[in-house]
């Protein structure tokens, strides 16, 4: 999450739900909150109720938008232009934060004389090699000045006055976005987005705090990571980052997402966010990867210089050595050691970009042989899902684990698109795979939370847990090297891997789990907190060292284990301490519920106002005290000042609370972290209806396609296609449905794929409520029932009627509900940043009738009563039967 | 034929009912809803009820349609935009007046609700039913034993709400219990217990009423002038609700009966009516056989 | 098109799982009554040759209940879950009212029915006829104010129809008798129950009209809706045995004024089954 990363220093929601609920204002933008996580939405519910202002920005009238007290209707993939709007407002109308700003943000500082902003030219900035879609050459002109004093202190203006100043280079470059422009460019009212900022603004500063709230419906654009990076921007410029109410909070679109970029399963990530070393000299040692510390993996180009080298020397990313070297302790051992870089050499060094997208584009090409499939189903959900099931079709072998056989386990013999299952090489191994609830683990969750879940029940016959899988595949790995003597099988031989139970398993009941071989899970949790090498817990990632006397799995869990016996991610105190519960979970890092709350006090330690406190400096104790864990050095004065020279945290001043930042400030300019510009700017995407009307560079510079036949994309305003699709979810479902679709309860609530249009344009293309239409873009045509609702607007965008299209993602061919998938109309292309596809706004058309396809998908037999379930339950007596299975009178009819 | 003896005699055996408590019931607020169903995916699973099957209404996302004999709780939704709302949108509007920017009202909402049994007062189920297996139990909630339910459906003809109907599968009435197993061990029925918003609100009816009043005033001070309490009281056709709503519409509009009628009010006269039609044709043929033409 | 509202025009409530069978159960109830209820009469009031007609009325009475009660039984599904209803008196409810009746109503028909066949313990009739007779009468109203007292569509507001489903059984057991007698070819007894049937059917046409002009929306619905059965009612119930009554005498004419009122019964109460069903699908 490089949008937040960069911003603010860490890729992560800045806040947690419930603290919505303190929240004056909250803005939902590409996010349907109410349908996709309707659990956390009881904070907002509250929140208003309290007398917020709720305000959802979006292309459908959703229940979300059915709660908020206003609803702004802009059109898919145009929500960079209506935050450059609000920003806009706030800086042109005099209405950000003014001390905030000047200090905790980067506003003062003076950017380098080589730079042009992407205002001067054409929406692009300089050093871009349109060969590579990335920024390359021109180097070093995204950075701050320096002076001239040997040792590369950051010029500053705190004046805010100087033409090349952070803040003047930000209000120049968003002063196009006028309400005018952005209603030509979105489609909604001019007024409307002056009231939104109003509504912002006047719900910011001192005594009152506004949060935002992103989903998917901001990530999923080639322009997602910019989108975040501008409602970052806003949030610093009015002061809401670090407070009580305030911050941005970043929607997971899965149950433990932000744990696996945590502790990942990101190709280019280590645990922790430590970068992965690159086949470059700078990663070649171990030594050298220190050196050139994490801002390395994240500034624009290896070699140029900059800004990014700060990182590994001031603030808190200094500490990367102790980080990958108790990392390479924990994962190596004993043999892990000095002499040979603790095994650094035994990491693999990255030579290209294997995120999920390049690996499936490769694999349709038959670049690769085998996959093990865990808990995903590319089949249906991922985008361009007919090119993903090509390429299941080009393997040779595939592991599935999951719970039911879903759309990529039976892709061979159920898609109704693909051809005879005779022709399909590729082998399947379907393993089934145990539910949360028969296995105990820990989510983490959206707000950074650790949450320990148990295992109520053995998985029923071969259902295994993913970890017993993994445990035993990794057994059975070391066993087949246990003798090989070649130095590449050394990080399999030397890999640590016991987590074998001490003591047999017991249920809930008291009865012995049935499954043996089961690995101790908290075990694993205990090597991502961290030990002393051959002795205790760590406490705390302070403890952490670089001389491999410690061994840590994942740095920033560190403390979720702090003894034998006291697994805090299983602690559930309920209980509110006046802004935060400590004692539900454990939120990483150190148990910060909010990040950044320093900020939450003026420069000189003070709360901003009663109503907003959180946390303080306490003159007496000497320490920083208050309702959270200060993310800041305990016992650091607000007034201390770094000496000239001061490396590693002590250049962190007392006033600055971005302390993962080397300048410890949030960033409105970010001199390195996103890879496709330092300021936010509007592109369209890359299959839009309209011209870009805020500069002459249609889409994102940088965006990266994949062609092939399987992958044609409507560019530059295809007439053909004169609609804007967007995908979405219901509540109903989860997912592309590999686990909703087999069951009868959810099934019955949402039974079939359908298409959400405007009456308007249901008319125009004579589409009839309820009966069958059918959706094309440039991939391929899908059919679906349609679901003409006047909660779909048509949008005036400049001059021209935009309808749009929506799409839930959640049907596909195996299951008790089938349907036609929305992913077999997105495409395959990926931003710079963080590869991420544009499934929330392509181009499509749409007309009544069916497809006629030669093969329809068919649905497994409805469990309408699943068998078993007229018995009554066992060992219950008859009063206390569920009334669906109380069976005395035992009649059946039909 | 022991098993025989035993079934014929079982409806017969009377168990003392426990001990009255304090009254319990619902109040739904609909203000609150946010339609995300796991009222009815709750119920459905703690109660072990089936499917109704897959039937795409495309109206709105009420793929439920009803309350059935397996369906006790379901969320109804309402889309109200004005038909001017679906026509292209006015030129953008150059009058940035903040002011008139902020008062602009909203045009168009979506209603939420989620419907249940009523658990009424006075239940005409209740009335109606010869078996005596429709009760007021132990916390005044209108409660089917259906070990004693013949299955004759008149309680399905008698609930003005639609709320009853008689289970294919066992041939039995089935409604919301109000988790009645739940509330004997001291736990929250599971809508309440999954609603995310509190809009289903479970507790004892007084403190109910009393947290209603209070809401209804807090939503109307907010501007919604529609807002109303349904069935918080007795009317002169019906009784008190025990699962009772606040509203933002006139309740035909939410698919509830604007004014219930308790249907055994008039009983008592269309027996006097149906005497006296009995009556004349007994006298005329009375009359007949005693004044016949001497023959 | 856009969806429709919930609006004030869908019915809210559930029809009840009531179809044929409970249209046959409703005829059958009322003709087994009427039968009895005519007999009881003619039986008690009548001479010999009366007695003789009315004997007729008890053996057909029975076996008609009989095709009543399974019919009930089927209704239910299960012939045991009938004695559910017989563990408790509720006199609010028209239904424990009517099946007390029908208990007893079965028992005394019973009886009335073996004593007229075997001839055995006629001396037992008269008695037997006046402890049966009003709970006959019971038989032939509760249905009526059952319907009526529902929150059915049509049903709900017909408060006449308790009056209609009595005079409809009076009207039938008359017309059979009448049939019966003609048949025997005793013109006494035929005469003065074709002038009562003549009477009755004037006030079952009253009673119709005042339900017709009564009622909410739904029932003028159902009226449009059920436009055939309802003249079917009118003209094979009312109009056709009335003229045949009032103009012509003889076991032919009599048997198809008797078949013309069970059928004008019949398509009534096929209707009234019908209406919640038809107007909730609406």
């Amino acid at each position: 999450m490089p949008g937040l990363g960069a911003s603010f220093g860490r890729g992560a929601a800045t806040t947690f739900q419930a603290d919505l609920a303190a929240s004056d204002c909250i803005l939902i933008m590409g996010s349907n909150m109410a349908e996709a996580h309707p659990v956390g939405f009881r904070f907002v519910v509250e929140a208003r109720e309290r007398g917020a202002a709720l305000i959802h920005v979006d292309p459908r009238f959703t229940r979300t938008s059915a709660m908020a007290n206003l609803f702004v209707p802009i059109r898919a993939g145009s929500d960079l232009a209506f935050l450059g709007g609000i920003i806009n407002y706030i800086v042109s109308n005099d209405r950000w934060f003014k001390e905030y700003v000047l200090h905790y943000s980067n506003a003062s500082a003076i950017v380098n004389e080589a730079f042009v902003d992407a205002e001067q030219n054409n929406g692009i900035f300089p050093g871009l090699d349109p060969a590579r879609h990335a920024y390359m050459k021109e180097t070093g002109s995204w950075n701050y000045s320096t002076l001239p004093d040997g040792i590369g202190a950051v010029e500053r203006d705190p004046s805010l006055q100087h033409p090349r100043c952070v803040f003047q280079v930000l209000r120049r470059h968003f002063a196009r976005y006028t309400p005018e422009m952005v209603s030509r460019v979105c489609g909604c009212k001019a007024g409307d987005v002056v009231r939104v900022a109003e509504l912002l603004c006047r719900n910011s500063g001192r005594e009152r705090t506004s949060a935002i709230v992103y989903a998917l419906g901001w990530t999923q654009h080639t322009t997602g990571v910019q989108m975040i990076r501008a409602a970052g921007i806003i949030q610093l410029l009015l002061g809401n980052i670090g407070r009580p109410g305030g911050g941005i909070m970043a929607m997971r679109g899965h149950c433990s997402i932000q744990g696996s970029t945590d502790v990942p399963t990101m190709y280019n990530l280590l645990p922790g966010y430590l970068s992965h070393p690159d086949a470059v000299p700078q990663n070649a040692t171990l030594d050298e990867y220190i050196r050139h510390g994490r801002g390395f993996a994240n500034a624009r180009n290896c070699s140029a210089s900059g800004f990014w080298q700060e990182e590994a020397v001031l603030g808190y990313w200094s500490h990367i050595g102790s980080f990958i070297v108790s990392l390479l302790k924990a994962w190596y051992g004993d043999a892990a050691t000095p002499d040979n870089e603790f095994g650094f050499q035994w990491l693999p060094k990255l030579d290209g970009d294997y995120s999920e997208l390049p690996m499936f584009f490769q694999m349709h090409r038959g670049g690769v042989k085998g996959l093990f499939l865990i808990g995903q189903n590319p089949a249906a959900g991922a985008p361009n899902a007919s090119l993903n099931r090509a390429a299941l079709r080009n393997l040779d072998w595939i592991v599935v684990r999951d719970w039911f056989e879903h759309e990529s386990a039976n892709f061979w013999y159920a898609d109704p698109t693909a051809g005879d299952p005779k022709t399909i090489k590729t082998e399947v191994f379907f393993l089934p795979a145990a539910t949360n609830i028969e296995k105990d683990g820990s989510f983490t969750n959206t707000e950074r939370l650790l949450q320990w879940h148990e295992k109520a029940l053995d998985p029923p016959g071969d259902c295994r847990s993913d970890t017993w899988f993994i445990y035993h595949l990794g057994q059975r790995l070391k066993k087949l090297y246990a003798h090989s003597t070649l130095e590449r099988d050394a990080p399999i031989k030397n890999l640590t891997w016991n987590y074998s139970r001490t003591s047999p398993a017991t249920l809930p009941d008291g009865s012995q789990s049935r499954i043996a071989d089961e690995p101790e899970v908290e075990k694993v949790l205990q090597e991502m907190n961290g030990r002393r090498v051959g002795g205790e817990l760590l406490t705390g990632f302070g403890e952490l060292k670089a001389d491999g006397s410690t061994a840590c799995g994942v740095w920033i869990y560190t403390g979720v284990f702090p003894a034998e016996g006291d697994n805090r991610a299983h602690s559930r105190n309920p209980a509110l301490n006046g802004a935060t519960y400590p004692g539900w979970g454990f939120a990483w890092p150190a148990n910060r519920r909010t990040l950044y709350n320093r900020a939450s006090a003026d420069p000189a330690g003070k709360p901003w106002s009663e109503r907003k406190k959180l946390i303080w400096w306490d003159e007496q104790q000497s320490k920083w005290t208050g309702f959270d864990v200060p993310d800041f050095e305990a016992d650091k004065h607000p007034s201390y000042r770094p000496a000239m020279g001061a490396l590693g945290m002590d250049a962190i001043a007392g006033d600055a609370p971005f302390i993962m930042h080397p300048d410890g400030r949030g960033w409105l300019f970010a001199p390195f972290g996103v890879r496709d510009g330092p300021l936010p700017t509007h592109y369209e995407p890359l299959e839009s209806v309209v011209k870009n009307q805020l500069y002459a560079t249609q889409n994102s510079p940088t965006v990266r396609e994949f062609r092939a036949d399987l992958n044609l994309l409507a560019k530059d305003v295809d007439p053909e296609f004169p609609c804007v699709a967007t995908t979405y979810r219901l509540t109903e479902h989860y997912l592309s449905g590999p686990m909703s679709r087999f069951n009868s309860w959810l099934n019955e609530l949402q039974p079939e794929m359908f298409v959400e249009i405007d009456p308007e344009l249901a008319l125009e293309r004579g589409i009839e409520n309820g009966a069958w239409a059918v959706v094309r873009s440039r991939r391929g045509a899908i059919e679906a029932r349609a679901m003409v609702t006047p909660r779909i607007k048509p949008l005036l965008v400049d001059g021209k009627t935009i309808h749009q299209v929506g799409l839930p993602i959640h049907w596909g061919y195996a299951g008790e509900t089938v349907g036609a998938m929305a992913n077999d109309l997105t495409s395959l292309v990926a931003d710079l940043n963080v590869s991420m596809h544009e499934s929330k706004a392509f181009s499509v058309d749409i007309r009544a009738g069916r497809l006629g396809a030669a093969r329809v998908p068919k649905a497994i037999e409805a469990a309408i009563r699943p068998a078993g379930t007229d018995n009554p339950i066992r060992d219950t007596p008859e009063f206390a039967q569920p009334e669906g299975r109380q069976q005395r009178w035992g009649l059946k009819r039909g | 034929m022991a098993n025989l003896l035993r079934d014929l005699l079982y409806p017969f055996t009377r168990p003392t009912p426990p001990a009255s408590r304090r009254a319990t019931g619902f109040f739904t607020d609909t203000t609150l809803c946010i339609g995300c169903k796991a009222c009815e995916v709750a119920c459905k699973q703690w109660n072990q009820l089936p499917s109704d099957g897959f039937n795409f209404t495309a109206n709105s996302y009420d793929n439920t349609a009803q309350l059935s004999a397996t369906t006790w709780r379901h969320v109804k939704f309402l889309e109200q935009f004005p038909p001017s709302d679906s026509a292209p949108p006015s030129p953008p509007d150059m009058n940035l007046d903040l002011r008139s920017l902020l008062m602009e009202a909203q045009n168009g909402r979506w209603l939420m609700m989620s419907d249940v049994c009523k658990h009424c007062s006075a239940a005409p189920c209740q009335m109606a039913c010869p078996t005596g297996a429709i009760i007021h139990n132990e916390f005044d909630d209108v409660y089917i034993q259906n070990d004693i339910c013949n299955g004759c459906g008149y309680c399905v003809a008698a609930c003005p709400f639609g709320v009853i109907s008689r289970s294919a599968f066992d041939g039995h009435a089935h409604k919301c219990t109000l988790c009645y197993d739940r509330q004997r061990d001291d736990l929250m029925p599971a809508c309440a217990k999954a609603c995310p918003t509190e809009s289903i609100r479970f507790g004892p009816l007084d403190e109910l009423h009393e947290h209603a009043v209070g809401r209804l005033e807090e939503v109307k001070a907010r501007g919604f002038k529609g807002a109303r309490l349904y069935g918080d009281r007795a009317s002169d056709t019906y009784s008190a609700l025990g699962a009772f709503f606040l509203l933002l519409d006139e309740p035909s509009r939410y698919g509830l009966p604007d004014d219930p009628d308790t249907p055994q009010r008039h009983m008592i006269g269309d027996y006097i009516r149906g005497a006296a039609g009995t009556l004349i044709w007994v006298a005329i043929l009375a009359i007949a056989v005693i004044a016949r033409a001497p023959g | 098109m856009p969806q429709a509202e919930l609006s004030a025009a869908r019915v809210v409530t559930k029809a009840p799982p009531w179809h044929r069978s409970v249209a046959i159960d409703l005829l059958c109830s009322s003709l087994a009554a009427g039968l009895f209820a005519v007999a009881a009469i003619i039986y008690l009031l009548g001479d010999a040759t009366d007695r003789a007609v009315a004997m007729v009325g008890f053996v057909l009475a029975f076996p008609v209940m009989i095709v009543d009660l399974v019919c009930l039984v089927i209704d239910l599904g299960d012939p045991l879950r009938f004695m559910n209803m017989t563990r408790v008196i509720k006199p609010g409810s028209p239904m424990s009212v009517g099946v007390w009746g029908i208990v007893v109503f079965s028992l005394v028909s019973f009886l009335c029915f073996a004593i007229s066949l075997v001839g055995i313990g006629a001396y037992a009739l008269p008695f037997l006829a006046l402890f049966g007779f009003p709970f006959a009468l019971v038989v032939a109203n509760y249905k009526g104010v059952l319907f009526s007292t529902t929150a059915q569509p049509g049903w709900s507001s017909m408060r006449w129809l308790g009056a209609l489903i009595s005079i409809s059984a009076g009207s039938m057991g008359v017309a059979v008798l009448l049939a019966a007698a003609a048949l025997a070819g005793v013109d006494d007894p035929a005469a003065f129950l074709r002038t009562a049937l003549v009477w009755i059917l004037v006030v079952y046409a009253i009673v119709f009209v005042a339900l017709q002009r009564e009622g909410d929306r739904w029932t003028r619905a159902a009226r449009r809706t059920f436009a055939a059965g309802m003249w079917l009612t009118v003209l094979v119930g009312i109009i056709v045995p009335l003229a045949i009554a009032l103009l012509a005498a003889g076991p032919e004419t009599d048997c198809v004024a008797a078949l013309c009122v069970i059928a004008g019964s019949a398509a009534f109460r096929d209707v009234l089954v019908k209406i919640p069903h038809r107007l909730d699908a609406n």
